[in-house]
C-alpha cells in the first residue's frame, strides 16, 4: 500500500484520527482495492467506528497487490493494528503547513510510515510500529433500519449542548414527526439532585426525518459527540439509522462521496415502552406551538406536573451496552435486553408551583425537573 | 571575618557596586523567564552589560546577555574583582512581576536595582503609576559554573535559522521522547532531527533550499545525541526569539544562540549550551 494525501485532506485525516482516538485506543488500518479503512472499537466493544477513504481522497493510491515488483510473498493485503496514540502524535501540531502526506509500510510491513511534506522544505517522517496484522469487522446493516434522520451536525451539537458534559448516555425517542432527546441515568431512578433534561426536535428541523416505527433507544453519547465534531469540521450532514428492535445498534454516518464516508455503530438499550414518550410529548407540544421563530431553542417539558412517569431500567445497569462487534472468525452476536419498567411518582406541590411560574415567564428556556423530595414513590 | 566586614563597610560608605535603572521591566522579565529552568541564577556585571547564567546538572547551561543599552542607567563601580552574585530566579521573577501585569499591555513598571557587594541583598525598587514597591532579595554564594569552552576554532558546523518554523518542529516533538539526535550533513538533507520514543521514531529533515535557512556552513557531517529533557530547556528561549544560530563543535557540544528583539527594539541574546550523550559503544 502506498498513498499520497493532498494538503486539504490531511486535515480531514487528522480530524478522523482524532475522532477515532475518542472512541478506541487502537487503530486498525485496512487498505483495500479502492481505498483505506481506518477503524477502531472501544474497550467494551460497544462502539465501533469506521472511516472509509476512497480512491478520490488520495492524490495517488495503490494497494499492496499492485506492487508486485519486490519478491514479497504477501498475497494478503497489508492490514495492521497500531497504537492510536502514535498516530495521534503524527498530527499533533496542526499549524505546521503540511503540503502532502505519504502513507506506506516499510520494514517488511512492520512499520507504518507517515511522511509529512511541510512548508519550508521540511519533511517529517513518523515510523509507527505495527502491533499486529489484524483486522476488524463489525456486523451490522443500516439499510434495514426503519427510522432514518438526516441533519446538519450543528442541530445535534446545539441540542446536545443542553446536556451536561459528564452525561454518559442519552435516550432518543421518535414518534409522530418528532424526536425527543432525554438524558438517561443508569439507576433508572432519579436522585434528589439529578437534573432531568428533555429536548424536542420537530421533523421540520431535520433535513429529513423518516419515522418507520416509534422507537426509544438509549446509547452512549461520547462517540456521537466525537462524530459530530468531525462532521462540523468538515461541514457535512450527519445521518442516523435506528430501529425499535431491542439490541439493534444505532448507526450514525457522515458521507462525503466520493471521497470518504464515516460510520459509527453504537450499542443500544431500547425500550418498547412508548407511553413515556407520548406523555412527555403532550407537554412538549403545548410549549412549542408558536416556536417557528424559536425553533432552534430547546422546548421544555416539566415532569413534576405529570403524576406518573415510566422509565426504563436496564437489567444490568453497570454495562448498558451490548456487544455488537466481533472479530471475523466469531459469528456476530447481538444480545437483547428487555428493560424493566419502573414507575416513579412525583407529588410535590411546591415544585409544581415553581415550574408553573417558569412556564409563564420563560417558555423557551430549558426547564429542568427535579425529583425534589423523598415523597416520590408514596 | 574582619576582612569581609571591612569590605562591607567600605561598600556602604562608598556607593553601590552595581546600580541600574530601566523604565520598563518587561524587557528583562521575559528574557529571564525563558531561562528559568533552574531556580539558581548567577549574575555577572561587566562594563558591557549583565550576563545571567543558569545551569542544570553541569550538562546544559543558558546565558542571557543584557547589553547596557537596554538600561536607562547602568553604573558599575570599577573594582578589581568581578561583580557577581547568585540568587533565586523564581523570587526575582516574582518581584519583577509584583504588579502582575507582565503579560498585559498596561502601563510599564520601572525598575531600579542596587547591589552593594558580597554578602548584601539586592534591592529592587519597582514603580508603577506612583505606587512604589521595595524588594530585597538575599544573594547566594556564587556557584561555580561549568565552562563550556566553545571557541570558534572548534566549530565545525554552523547554521542560522528563522525561529518560527523551528518552533513548530521542536514543539511537535513527542514529550515522551528520550533522545534527540541532531545531524548536520553537507549533502541533502542538510539537517536531520531524529527522535525515538514510545510512540515510534520520528525523523525531521530540512532540505537545503528551505527558506528558513539563512546561513549554512558544514565542514564535515556531524551526528550527536542529546537528552530531550536537556534539549527542551531551550524551547522557552526559542519561543521568544526571532533567529537561531546552531553550532556544533568536533566534540558534539551544541551551542544555540537565540536572537531576541524586545518591545523597544533592542536586541538581546540567549546562549544555550548542551552536552551530548556519549554512546557506550
Amino acid at each position: 500500500m502506498k498513498c499520497h494525501i493532498p494538503s486539504a485532506n490531511v486535515k480531514v485525516l487528522a480530524k478522523a484520527i482524532q475522532t477515532l482516538s475518542r472512541i478506541g485506543d487502537e487503530l486498525y488500518i485496512q487498505p483495500h482495492a479502492d481505498g483505506i479503512y481506518f477503524r477502531t472499537v472501544d474497550a467494551q466493544r460497544s462502539a465501533f467506528a469506521t472511516f472509509d477513504f476512497h480512491r478520490s481522497f488520495f492524490l495517488h493510491y495503490s494497494s499492496s497487490s499492485n506492487q508486485a515488483s519486490s519478491s514479497q510473498s504477501q498475497a494478503q493485503p497489508e492490514i495492521c493494528k497500531v497504537a492510536m496514540k502514535s498516530c495521534l502524535s503524527v498530527f499533533r501540531t496542526q499549524n505546521i503547513n503540511v503540503e502532502m502526506c505519504k502513507l506506506f509500510f516499510s520494514n517488511n510491513g512492520r512499520m507504518l510510515v507517515f511522511q509529512l511534506v511541510c512548508r519550508h522544505s521540511i519533511c517529517k517522517t513518523h515510523h509507527v510500529p505495527v502491533i499486529q496484522t489484524e483486522t476488524l469487522q463489525a456486523n451490522y446493516n443500516k439499510s434495514t433500519a426503519r427510522n432514518k434522520l438526516l441533519t446538519q451536525s450543528k442541530l445535534l451539537i446545539d441540542a446536545l449542548q443542553n446536556f451536561s458534559n459528564n452525561q454518559d448516555e442519552i435516550t432518543i425517542s421518535v414518534a409522530a414527526s418528532k424526536m425527543i432527546l432525554r438524558n438517561f441515568t443508569e439507576t433508572g431512578e432519579f436522585m434528589k439532585n439529578t437534573v432531568r433534561t428533555e429536548f424536542a426536535l420537530e421533523s421540520t428541523e431535520f433535513d429529513s426525518l423518516q419515522i418507520g416505527v416509534d422507537a426509544t433507544v438509549t446509547f452512549n453519547l461520547k462517540e456521537l459527540r466525537a462524530l459530530l465534531s468531525f462532521a462540523e469540521v468538515c461541514s457535512l450532514p450527519v445521518s442516523g439509522h435506528f430501529d425499535n428492535t431491542p439490541g439493534r445498534p444505532i448507526i450514525f454516518c457522515v458521507n462525503n462521496q466520493p471521497a470518504f464516508d464515516a460510520e459509527i455503530v453504537l450499542a443500544t438499550m431500547s425500550s418498547n415502552d412508548t407511553s413515556t414518550f407520548s406523555q412527555s410529548q403532550s407537554t412538549i407540544s403545548q410549549r412549542s406551538v408558536n416556536e417557528s421563530a424559536l425553533r432552534k431553542r430547546p422546548s421544555t417539558s416539566i415532569d413534576p406536573s405529570q403524576s406518573t412517569q415510566k422509565r426504563p431500567t436496564p437489567a444490568t445497569p453497570s454495562t448498558p451496552q451490548q456487544p455488537v462487534l466481533s472479530q471475523p472468525p466469531i459469528t456476530p452476536q447481538i444480545h437483547t435486553e428487555i428493560e424493566e419498567i419502573q414507575q416513579l411518582h412525583w407529588e410535590d406541590d411546591e415544585e409544581e408551583d415553581s415550574t408553573d411560574s417558569m412556564n409563564t415567564t420563560q417558555t423557551d428556556a430549558v426547564v429542568l425537573a427535579y425529583d425534589s423530595d423523598g415523597e416520590s414513590g408514596k | 571575618m574582619p576582612v569581609q566586614v571591612s569590605t562591607v563597610v567600605d561598600a556602604e560608605e562608598s556607593q553601590y557596586q552595581l546600580v541600574f535603572r530601566m523604565d520598563n521591566v518587561k524587557s528583562i522579565y521575559h528574557l529571564l523567564k525563558s531561562i528559568n529552568f533552574q531556580p539558581r541564577a548567577t549574575f555577572f556585571a561587566t562594563d558591557s552589560g549583565l550576563k545571567v547564567s543558569v545551569e542544570s546538572a553541569k550538562c546544559c547551561q543558558a546565558n542571557a546577555f543584557i547589553q547596557t543599552e537596554i538600561f536607562q542607567e547602568y553604573t558599575l563601580q570599577p573594582t578589581d574583582e568581578s561583580v557577581s552574585f547568585s540568587l533565586d530566579l523564581n523570587v526575582l521573577l516574582e518581584c519583577l512581576d509584583i504588579f502582575g501585569d507582565a503579560n498585559s499591555n498596561s502601563s510599564p513598571t520601572a525598575l531600579m536595582l542596587r547591589y552593594q557587594g558580597y554578602g548584601h541583598p539586592i534591592k529592587l525598587l519597582l514603580e508603577e503609576e506612583d505606587v512604589v514597591t521595595e524588594c530585597s532579595i538575599r544573594t547566594l554564594e556564587v556557584e561555580e559554573l561549568a565552562n563550556f569552552d566553545f571557541t570558534s576554532d572548534d566549530v565545525i558546523n554552523k547554521i542560522i535559522l528563522k525561529s518560527e518554523p523551528l518552533k513548530e518542529i521542536f514543539n511537535a516533538i513527542e514529550p515522551s521522547t528520550d533522545i534527540v539526535e541532531f545531524n548536520l550533513y553537507s549533502n541533502e538533507p542538510i539537517v536531520k532531527l531524529r527522535t525515538v520514543g514510545y510512540m515510534g521514531e520520528v525523523e525531521i529533515d530540512i532540505s537545503k533550499d528551505s527558506d528558513m535557512i539563512e546561513l549554512f556552513q558544514c565542514e564535515s557531517d556531524s551526528t550527536s545525541k542529546y537528552k530531550y529533557c536537556h534539549f527542551k530547556k531551550a524551547l522557552k528561549a526559542l519561543a521568544i526569539s526571532q533567529k537561531v544560530s546552531i553550532r556544533t563543535d568536533d566534540g558534539g557540544l551544541l551551542c544555540m544562540q537565540f536572537m531576541i528583539k524586545n518591545d523597544c527594539g533592542h536586541i538581546c541574546f540567549i546562549e544555550f549550551h548542551c552536552l551530548p550523550v556519549v554512546d557506550d559503544d
